[in-house]
């Protein structure tokens, strides 16, 4: 009975902080239409939601250091830049992206379109302007022929060129026979000149088939993407009408290139110019001039979206490296929306039955449990908003699995009243009784399973983190409401009242 | 007053025998299972990939297997969500999960034309990954499991300890040999569940322990197995209603909370069910033997 007054004044503080701390996370989930400002101004202070509930992509990447002498986590820190320049350009809300030991990032972007989003963290964007060599090409193409001929060609029976088509005035082939034609080329190695290599376009539709053109390319690379000073996206401009509708990337090169870029097309006026991404040429546009204001533009057919992302792509920067995803686990909105519904609902249903069951077994001291009870559930959610907490699905099962599990302390309170009362003490002595003995073992069952949450947030991946935690904050609020707070509630009444006959 | 047994005095002890013999029955046949057939474990420690697809119009299992046999996956797992069969989560194990999403992709705009679908989950690891997971979720376990030996051994008797040990070890087995039979995939989601059945078994025996622990200082002159069985019997309403409203939460989480969470729902019933049966039946019998065969000295 001691310090009553001194106790509710503790209820009440840590009611009014919790509501303080809740008030952002209600507004930010229930406020409909609120400014794009005042959102972000409150996801500050409120519950994030995982991914898994959310919706977005969660990646790991791993530098592929095949034939690099640089070690995975140098690369890797370079990578870091790039892909955070790109991620940041791209303006994902509240993005992730993390080092992590053996040469790999994490990436978390929230509500993204998947394939988009593996295309501009993925890409290496290692772009080149070289001279196409058309001049040579009938003449090479009949070398490989007459060498194929001569030499064990593994069962292919056709000639070379056989397996060329006509795309409109280059030469191509069509993707079914892209084996079959890779394989040649290698063999063919001998007879191509050095300073010289085959190159493809990307998939187009011709004439009703998916085919690639053919180019053939000058070894050495007059630009690459290091020369770049700007990337903007446009509507295409070029003439050629198989652009028309189409976007494209306008580049602007550093002052160093564009003299260069100048000497180059000055030197080369009538032949092509083939702007290579990745390996494949995207165009390859006849040079009709010298072009001094060192500018130039990349054709491919892009659409706005595809234009707009590798103009970001391209102003990062290439990646040092190739990399390879590792883990991804990617949720989509609806699947995410689904999840917290019936989340929600699991832990209405379980919090309902409990509060009843309670009611039904304890009478009316059941109704301080459920007091107890509620309050708990009220301070998780209050704990992880000041803390900025990630709330995940196995989180919001952390939150059930707590309703059930803390009303643990509750029944032993009850129970040892009930045998206090039964062996004849009076209800004050039974209540101060039976809390005291009931928080010894309180205490340490509690505890075991703390030191287990504990465990499994430190050393758990992702998806366990999120259960740790709120099963752990929801142990611990358990120790204050079922064990202080219940016991302010039935000291206040029983004294207020006077009561005599608990009904228990 | 409701209660749910008045007075209990059931000799707990003296029909030790048959928990003795129950438990041994199914935790050899869970350890034959485990053995023989093997737990199913999830992409997250295999390596591979799951896709959750959501399509408009129901699917069949077959046809979504022929679908995939075609890209050399036929022996991935197919499972249909729900009564339409619209839903379905398709799971494959090993190498090079990447290229598989593409292939599938493909096949299924080319075997199910003009059926719309949606694409709810995707998830990749490879098996590089899933090994260092494996590694890291066992440190986690086994350390979770040295501290929470020493705490108990440092409030009790360090044979209440060791046979809480036992009673845990028990009810991981058993859950696993559940799991096993069900077929329920073993993901690190249910990793996160059998620690958590670890968590509530070493919670129910400490409750008990903690009552015979304050009933030796009380009843000192009673024989150690009337003892064990007060102890037992003071706690029994406690423990039948603390796993009463613990089941009825998982219960909501099973059949309310979705599919994303089922599998672990499911093995949090089954642990919490054994971990109760077992620290009743297990763990205070272990005790009462090695008393009996190895008397301590009262003071």
């Amino acid at each position: 009975m001691r310090h009553i007054g001194l106790r509710i004044g503790v209820v009440i503080i840590a009611v009014v902080l919790g509501i303080y701390a809740i008030i952002p996370t209600i507004r930010l989930y229930t406020g409909t239409d609120l400014p794009e400002a005042t959102k972000v101004e409150l996801s500050k202070q409120a519950i994030h939601l995982g991914l898994d509930l959310r919706g977005g992509m969660h990646v790991v990447l791993e530098v592929d250091t095949a034939g690099l002498a640089e070690k995975p986590d140098d690369l890797r820190d370079r990578a870091y830049e790039i892909i955070r320049n790109r991620v940041d350009e791209f303006g994902v809300y509240e993005p992730v992206i993390e080092k992590q030991s053996g040469g790999r990032i994490l990436i978390q972007l929230p509500g993204v379109d998947r394939e988009r989003a593996v295309e501009l963290i993925k890409k290496v964007a290692h772009l080149e302007f070289r001279i196409c060599e058309d001049d040579r090409m009938t003449e090479i193409i009949e070398k490989i022929d007459q060498y194929l001929q001569g030499t064990d060609t593994l069962g292919f029976d056709q000639p070379f060129s056989s397996y060329i088509i006509g795309v409109d005035r280059d030469p191509g082939f069509d993707v079914r026979d892209e084996d079959s034609v890779m394989a040649l080329i290698a063999q063919s190695r001998p007879v191509i000149p050095e300073d010289v290599e085959f190159a493809f376009g990307a998939r187009e539709k011709h004439a009703g088939r998916d085919v690639r053109r053919i180019y053939l390319l000058k070894r050495a690379a007059e630009l690459t993407g290091e020369a770049i000073r700007d990337a903007r996206h446009g509507p295409s401009q070029s003439s050629n009408l198989q652009y028309v509708g189409t976007w494209e990337i306008a580049l602007e090169f550093k002052r160093e290139a564009a003299r260069k870029f100048a000497t180059v097309t000055g030197r080369n006026i009538n032949k092509r110019l083939a702007i290579v991404l990745d390996g494949v040429v995207q165009s390859a546009p006849v040079i009709t001039e010298r072009i001094p204001q060192g500018r130039a533009s990349i054709t491919g057919r892009f659409t706005a979206e595809e234009a707009r992302d590798l103009a970001i792509i391209l102003r990062a920067g290439a990646l040092p490296a190739p990399l390879r995803i590792v883990e991804e686990r990617t949720v989509g909105p609806s699947l995410g929306r689904d999840s917290i519904e019936s989340g929600v609902r699991a832990v209405l249903i379980a919090s309902a039955l409990v509060v009843l069951f309670m009611l039904v077994y304890y009478s009316l001291s059941g109704f301080v449990a459920d007091i107890a009870l509620l309050l708990n559930l009220f301070f998780v959610l209050a704990i992880l908003s000041a803390f900025r907490g990630s709330l995940t699905m196995p989180g919001i099962a952390g939150i059930a699995l707590t309703i059930g599990m803390a009303v643990d302390a509750n029944v032993l309170i009850f129970e040892r009243i009930r045998e206090e009362l039964k062996i004849g003490k009076t209800t004050r002595t039974a209540i101060d009784q039976g809390f005291a003995r009931a928080w010894v073992t309180i205490f340490d069952s509690n505890i075991t399973t703390i030191i287990i949450g504990v465990i499994l947030f430190i050393f758990g991946s992702g998806s366990i983190k999120g259960f740790a935690l709120t099963l752990t904050v929801g142990l611990l609020s358990n120790l204050f409401t079922a064990v202080f707070v219940g016991k302010v509630i039935f000291n206040y009444f029983t004294y207020k009242f006077d009561v005599h006959k608990l009904r228990i | 007053m409701i209660e749910i047994i008045r007075n209990p005095n059931i000799d707990f002890i003296g029909k030790r025998k048959y928990g003795f013999i129950f438990s041994a029955v199914i935790i050899a046949i869970s350890l034959l299972l485990i053995l023989f057939k093997g737990p199913n474990f999830g992409i997250d420690f295999t390596g591979g990939a799951l896709v959750q697809i959501k399509f408009e119009q129901p699917v069949t299992t077959a046809a979504l297997r022929n679908s995939l046999s075609k890209v050399g996956k036929g022996n991935a797992q197919i499972q249909a969500l729900g009564v339409l069969r619209t839903e379905h989560i398709i799971r494959v194990a090993g190498e090079n999960p990447e290229g598989f999403m593409g292939a599938l992709k493909e096949v299924l705009d080319a075997d199910f034309p003009g059926n719309e679908r949606q694409v709810l989950r995707e998830e990749t690891v490879e098996p590089k990954i899933g090994k260092e997971l494996l590694a890291k979720t066992m440190w986690a376990v086994i350390i979770a499991l040295v501290l929470v030996l020493i705490y108990v051994s440092f409030r009790f008797d360090y044979r209440f300890g060791v046979a809480a040990v036992i009673a845990l070890v028990h009810d991981a087995i058993f859950t696993i040999g559940v799991l096993v039979v069900t077929q329920r995939e073993i993901s690190i989601v249910v990793i996160g569940a059998l620690l958590t059945i670890i968590g509530y078994s070493i919670n129910d025996s400490i409750v008990i322990s903690d009552r015979i622990r304050e009933k030796f200082t009380k009843m000192r002159r009673e024989p150690h197995n009337v003892i064990l069985n007060t102890g037992l019997n003071e706690t029994l309403s406690r423990t039948i209603l603390t796993m009463g409203t613990t089941l009825l939460a998982v219960a909501a989480l099973l059949i309310f909370g979705g599919s994303v969470i089922a599998d672990f729902a499911f093995a949090l019933l089954v642990g919490f069910i054994i971990g109760t049966y077992s620290s009743i039946f297990i763990l205070v019998n272990i005790v009462s033997i090695w008393e009996e065969r190895f008397p301590k000295k009262r003071k």
